[in-house]
């Protein structure tokens, strides 16, 4: 088996015992990408500000400088209030998908492996639905249902699929489609069957970050930090695991317990991030994929990277679905499919590269 | 897939008001299901699970209907003077329907038209109605067939109908397909005074004008009584509307007709129908009234702590008579009025 290691150069098994040089170059690439990206989305948007402004109204809440409000407090108040929360709502939510993407991709050594694909998604939609239909607690607990049905989703999908040698690939795909299926017909079940005024339900599954908070951006960090770092410290567990099962086991990885460690893990940030923007899809699937296709299959530097082109991407996405049409905004999934496809397909004719 | 997804999401929003919301759940699902399904694999057909033509219109047997209790027999019905029939409607399809006698057995999938007929004391004449219709009570135990968008044939067909009236075009075909008699005209959502109009027009078409006049004259006085008790106003407060989630309703728009009316000043001036509009807008235009389906959303947010609205604690939660343009509207308007000028009303 040949082991397509570093930029199309192939490597022979033996070989690769020595290990690619890390990508630092394209971490910082990737960190200017998302910098970048968040700059220009705090420039631009409905209200018109100047974006020379808007730099001042940032800048003069740093320390050091001492900048005096020339400004009035509504612009303050869109600053602070409303793009900066949006702008890092989006890009953690980025980070998110696309780092559970790219886990789940190796985990399963499927491809087309997001969290819409084995049900987490449709899950996760579930359990948020019950509590906002239920109309108990608050948004806080929304990430905690989420995840109670994003994990009994996949769960229930990777217990149907499981055979005494293993789960096999195929299996598991049909049961997380099964399972999606379910789950989104008991969402819709309950949305027609409950409490007449159902438009937060809606606006809410549909996605979007036009409620963004400061409060949503810290109760998603405390989700999200945790599983980042569980998944990454797995990195080169997922580098053998991807390739194959059975490689992995004779190097001594207990490969169920491992699997069901990074899939709760990745699960658990998908439901946080479903739970603060809805359903948003294609991120997950793509930014691993541009990850790979520019840096690699290494998963120590495809998880950062796969998390940075994520954040990025999906910050520039929710710029362009809240300035499109302004005043009114565009669901932001929209954006990602629509901006997104293409720019995939178009890498796909260029590289010619596989996964 | 994702185009159809935001067509349906701007039409959820086009009925206006609260109840209009689980219409749109019943509509929004379907394109949910496809959502999910659609992007988890690329071997579903989305097409499939979101047609609205799933009910079993392949079989419809005639034979095998049950006999609807009461037999419409038109000719032997009392009521109609003969100059009111016949009566011809031109539907917003274009085409003409006429009336040779009222009907006798009216499934009317419109909570609007459901309120009309009950209002003008015509109400047995409604046989059967959809899922949400909640208003008046006495329509508890009209049989219902379905959610307004997914319909059950067999079961309209079953109630023996000689109309069906439908507010979108949607089942228009299907409906016609096993031989039903069906009226298509557009939900109201553009001019308060229309909703008299139509009041006026189903009285025509059951062939109680007198009824329906009544009704509708009681409408539009209390609508003139508003409008001179206004008259001396200048510009009126700036206002905003949340239906949830931001949406909004731009000026073309029923409730923009009202807003309108009582002179008072939309922020989203500059949008069509109904929208979500960005938040940083509602900042910037800082409205003095907000008219909102969930408060706490409004006020929770950081972000409008410092609209005059919400520091002055001028939120207005939309009246339930807002979701319905039938008779009941005009209590809503009323509501409102008062709210906003205590001193006039």
């Amino acid at each position: 088996m040949r082991l397509p290691l570093v930029r199309g150069r192939t490597v022979k098994p033996r070989a690769a015992v020595h290990r690619p040089p890390y990508p630092w170059r394209g971490i910082a690439a990737g960190a200017l990408v998302v910098l970048a990206a968040a700059v220009t989305a705090a420039g631009v948007g409905a209200a018109g500000l100047p974006p020379l402004e808007v730099v001042k109204i940032a800048a003069a809440r740093l320390p050091l400088l001492d900048l005096a409000q020339t400004w009035p407090d509504t612009w303050e108040t869109i600053v602070w209030q409303v793009r900066l929360p949006r702008i890092a709502l989006a890009g953690i939510v980025g980070a998110a998908l696309s780092m559970s993407g790219a886990a789940y991709q190796g985990l399963f050594r499927n491809p087309l492996a997001d969290p819409y694909l084995i049900g987490v998604s449709a899950g996760a939609g579930l359990g948020a639905v019950v509590i906002l239909v239920a109309g108990v607690g608050n948004i806080g607990m929304l990430p905690a249902a989420a995840y109670v049905g994003g994990l009994g989703a996949v769960s229930a999908a990777y217990l149907a699929a499981r055979r005494s040698g293993g789960v096999p690939l195929t299996t598991l795909i049909l049961a997380g489609v099964a399972v999606s299926s379910l789950a989104s017909a008991l969402t819709a079940f309950l949305m027609i069957r409950s409490d007449p005024d159902l438009r937060p339900v809606l606006s809410w599954l549909l996605g979007g970050f036009a409620s963004a908070q400061w409060t949503h951006v810290g109760l998603m960090i405390p989700y999200l930090l945790p599983c980042a770092a569980l998944i990454l410290a797995y990195s080169r567990v997922l580098n053998v695991m991807q390739l194959d099962e059975e490689h992995a086991r004779q190097l001594g990885v207990n490969v169920g317990r491992t699997k069901a460690l990074l899939v709760a893990a990745a699960s658990l940030a998908t439901a946080a991030a479903v739970s603060f923007s809805g359903l948003i899809g294609f991120v997950g699937l793509i930014a691993p994929h541009v990850a790979r296709m520019l840096w690699g299959v290494d998963y120590r530097s495809l998880l950062p990277l796969s998390m940075l082109l994520g954040a990025g991407f999906l910050i520039l996405a929710d710029t362009a679905a809240r300035t499109a049409v302004s005043p009114a905004e565009l669901p932001v999934g929209i954006v990602t499919a629509f901006c997104g496809a293409p720019f995939f397909l178009y890498l796909l004719r260029r590289r010619r590269v596989g996964m | 897939m994702n185009t159809m997804f935001m067509s349906l999401r701007r039409s959820l929003f086009v009925r206006g008001g609260g109840q209009a919301a689980r219409l749109a759940a019943a509509l929004f699902v379907s394109a949910f299901v496809a959502l999910l399904l659609g992007c988890g694999s690329p071997a579903a057909d989305p097409t499939a699970t979101v047609a609205p033509t799933v009910v079993p219109t392949a079989t419809p047997v005639p034979t095998a209907t049950p006999v609807p209790a009461a037999t419409p027999v038109p000719t032997a019905a009392p009521t109609p003077t003969p100059a009111l029939f016949p009566f011809a409607v031109t539907g917003t399809d274009g085409r003409e329907i006429v009336f040779d006698a009222p009907p006798e057995r009216i499934v009317a999938i419109d909570s609007a038209v459901v309120e009309i007929l009950f209002a003008i004391g015509e109400g047995q004449r409604v046989a059967g109605t959809h899922d949400f219709v909640s208003y008046p009570p006495e329509t508890e135990g009209i049989p219902r067939i379905g959610d307004a968008f997914n319909l059950n044939n067999e079961a309209i067909l079953a109630l023996g109908p000689d109309l069906v009236f439908v507010f979108s075009e949607g089942a228009v075909a299907d409906l016609e397909r096993i031989r039903l008699r069906v009226l298509y005209l557009q939900s109201l959502n553009d001019d308060l005074r229309q909703v008299p109009e139509n009041i006026r027009l189903w009285g025509r078409i059951v062939g109680n004008p007198d009824a329906a006049d009544a009704v509708a004259s009681d409408f539009e006085d209390r609508v003139a009584r508003i409008e001179d008790a206004v008259a001396a106003q200048g510009d009126g407060p700036s206002v905003f509307q949340d239906v949830g989630g931001l949406w909004t309703p731009g000026p073309d728009t029923l409730i923009g007709s009202v807003f309108d009316l009582l002179k008072m000043r939309n922020i989203a001036h500059d949008i069509s129908g109904y929208a979500q509009i960005s938040p940083e807008i509602v900042v910037e235009r800082g409205p003095d009234i907000i008219l909102a389906s969930d408060a706490d959303a409004i006020q929770g947010n950081p972000a409008f702590a410092d609209v005059p609205a919400v520091k002055n604690g001028r939120i207005f939660a939309s009246p339930e008579q807002f979701s319905v343009p039938g008779p009941r509207y005009i209590d809503g308007v009323e509501a409102l009025a008062k709210w906003v000028y205590p001193e006039l009303f």
